[in-house]
């Protein structure tokens, strides 16, 4: 290891050994830089404004609430809720759509643009370009729920009043607590989309039409919750990816209930090892053309 | 040395690639599956008798604790259509349900009963005792003595309050095996293992082949004698029809600041005083009582062990469903649900019987079966349909 990649300077690095971060940085740059990306993000940043929006209207109103979930309830008497409200509305279809849409385009969206070969010219390695596709993904999946959580918590605290939160135990947390526990919730959305991407980039792997993959891996998700309603395979329940997708409550009780978080971090973990193996083993197979 | 690895390297990595994740899948898979069952696995307890391990449990009430609980029930039952939210009591006859339990001793205790998005939450600490539910924002408070007076030790387990007052441990398993063995069989059938932790499990068995009942098996700590598991096992095999049991457990003091409670700004609060609730509850109250046309039920149980039948008179089919529309305000929603559709659906799957006995609908669970007569008899008990009609004729 050089004494410029400890300190971390730009540096006169020969060629192949690269800064490790600059590669990521500029994969990320063009992820974030991408207008469908962007549009999607605006969106899912803009759904808990909608949703503030219209609990606030029917909350003056004066209509009563009574078909709406408790959680959304909470919101009208504290506004950091919508945080969490928003991710949890939005984690079960519109935040694993997004993902697929990125890490379905990850590796098939180059070999489409015919910029794939290009990009294993340069001596990287096809293992550290997939690493690169994969950690762009990632963090864009977490930048989405952090965004999530905060244009939620942001909404909230302006629409409704912010004071102490009451977690469902009934205990009254602080703000700085609250902002704790957002920024949990949204680390753990973030694995579990982290799950889903490492998926999607073996999916791009096997295509070179962007469409296909995306349309693939968004079809995962729903796929797993359609089995996860079927009694008669509960055995299999456990091992489903979308099995652990609705325990955010769990960050909402005091103290936190880690049981489930932990089986899910696992479980994600546990797929993501797999699926890029398979991912890297196929791009390491593949004949690259275009 | 090195010259193998990369010899090793080489052949993976450029000839047979796919050999990479089909080694991680195995390693992943063979880890995810078996980390669990290596956690389970039997350990060794010394041997102990049924009364021995009676009088561990006699004792666990001094044992602190904090675990989490998993409620699982498969009875049998049509699809109940439980609208009360995840934390209904209703909730309890069929699917699963998660509790976290921390305890210290008989007067520092709670009991945390999770929902999806929702807990009820029934905290005692010292004379307080908190009841929180967040579906309903609503906070009960009671605060004085706990469990009814001196003079009524049969409810609620005031012996629980007063442990050992009068009988050794021993003394008091010894009381309940002398009750048990005319009906069953009672055994230690070795060590389980639950949440991790090495367990003595005691098997009922009841005598009688007429019972639903296969076993009743309770797995107690073989450290700390704390009931970690009881299922109960339908004669007709499979999974257990009722089982309770930790799927994580610690054996240390909880913290205190678990039993603190606080009522959250905006929560209904109410008073609420335990010992008038359990004498209202206790007296007879027929200008209040709702169900004032049932006054004439009778309850009569044949003493017959496992195969006791309890035969109600007086519930007429007609009264019972007028009655719920009544108490539920004609929408058969009630504070436990959806009280009225509960009693369809199991009215569905009833099927029409008829005998010397008259006729009725019959009902067959898993554990337990129901005959209701048109005569307004109704008979249960923990056996088949058949021996029901006998008992009715």
């Amino acid at each position: 290891m050089s004494t410029s990649e400890l300190i971390g300077a730009p540096a006169p690095a020969p060629t192949r050994t690269a800064l490790p971060g600059t590669f990521l940085a500029s994969e990320l740059k063009l992820v974030l830089r991408r207008r469908r990306n962007l549009g999607m993000l605006g969106v899912l940043v803009a759904a808990p404004i909608v949703i503030g929006l219209a609990l606030r209207a029917s909350s003056s109103s004066g209509e009563g609430d009574g078909d709406a979930p408790a959680f959304l309830g909470e919101v009208a008497g504290n506004g950091l809720f919508l945080g969490f409200s928003g991710l949890l509305l939005l984690m079960p279809f519109f935040l694993p759509l997004a993902m697929s849409v990125v890490s379905g385009d990850s590796i098939a969206g180059e070999a489409s643009a015919g910029t794939l070969r290009y990009l294993l010219i340069v001596p990287a390695g096809r293992g550290r370009l997939l690493a690169t596709k994969y950690a762009s993904c990632v963090l864009f999946g977490l930048i989405t729920t952090v965004l999530v959580v905060t244009s939620g918590m942001v909404t909230g605290a302006a629409l409704f009043s912010a004071g102490d939160v009451t977690l469902l135990s009934g205990t009254t947390i602080g703000f700085g607590e609250t902002l704790w526990r957002a920024l949990l919730m949204a680390g753990y959305a973030a694995v579990l989309l982290g799950g889903l991407a490492a998926i999607g980039v073996f999916v791009s792997t096997l295509t070179e039409v962007p469409v296909a993959a995306m349309a693939t891996v968004a079809a995962i998700p729903v796929l797993s919750q359609i089995l996860g309603l079927i009694p008669q395979l509960s055995w299999l329940h456990p091992w489903l990816l979308t099995d652990t997708w609705s325990v955010f409550g769990d960050f909402l009780r005091e103290p936190i209930m880690t049981e489930a978080i932990g089986r899910g971090l696992l479980t994600h973990a546990g797929y993501a090892v797999i699926f890029l193996s398979f991912a890297w083993a196929r791009l390491t197979m593949r004949d690259i053309t275009s | 040395m090195t010259a193998t690895a990369n010899r090793l390297q080489r052949f993976t990595l450029s000839k047979r690639p796919w050999a990479v994740p089909a080694i991680i899948t195995a390693t992943v898979v063979t880890a995810a599956v078996a980390v669990p069952v290596f956690a389970d696995a039997d350990s060794e307890l010394p041997e102990k008798s049924p009364a021995e391990v009676l009088a561990s449990v006699a004792q666990a009430h001094e044992v602190p604790f904090a675990g989490t609980v998993v409620h699982s029930a498969d009875l049998g039952f049509p699809e109940l259509p439980v609208s009360g939210g995840d934390v209904s009591p209703l909730s309890l006859l069929a699917g699963a349900t998660t509790a976290r339990i921390w305890y210290s001793d008989p007067s520092s205790f709670r009991v945390a009963l999770h929902g999806d998005l929702s807990e009820t939450d029934v905290i005692v600490n010292d004379d307080e005792l908190w009841y929180w539910n967040s579906e309903e924002n609503t906070v009960r408070h009671h605060e004085g003595s706990l469990w009814p007076g001196e003079g009524d030790p049969d409810e609620s387990g005031a012996g629980f309050a007063t442990p050992g007052a009068a009988l050794s441990n021993e003394a008091m398993a010894g009381l309940f095996l002398a009750w048990l063995t005319p009906t069953s069989d009672v055994s230690v059938d070795g060590t389980a293992s639950v949440a991790g932790r090495a367990a003595y499990e005691l098997v009922i068995r009841p005598d009688d082949e007429r019972s639903l009942v296969d076993s009743v098996r309770l797995a107690v700590d073989g450290e700390h004698g704390v009931p970690l598991r009881i299922q109960v096992l339908a004669a007709d095999g499979g999974d257990p029809a009722v089982e309770i049991g930790f799927t994580s457990v610690t054996f240390t003091e909880p913290e205190a600041s678990v039993y603190e409670f606080t009522p959250p700004a905006g929560a209904t609060v109410e008073e609420f005083d335990v010992e008038q609730w359990w004498s209202d509850k206790h007296a007879p109250q027929h200008d209040e009582d709702p169900f004032t046309a049932m006054d004439d039920i009778e309850v009569d149980v044949s003493e017959d062990g496992w195969a006791s039948v309890i035969t109600i008179t007086g519930i007429e089919m007609a009264d019972v469903t007028g009655q719920l529309e009544e108490l539920t305000g004609g929408q058969g929603q009630g504070e436990l649900g959806d009280l009225t559709g509960i009693l369809d659906a199991f009215l569905n799957d009833m099927e029409r019987v008829e005998g010397p006995y008259g006729s009725g609908v019959g009902f067959t669970s898993r554990l337990f079966s129901v005959l209701w007569l048109d005569d307004g008899r109704m008979l249960i008990g923990a056996v088949d349909l058949d021996v029901l009609e006998e008992a009715a004729a």
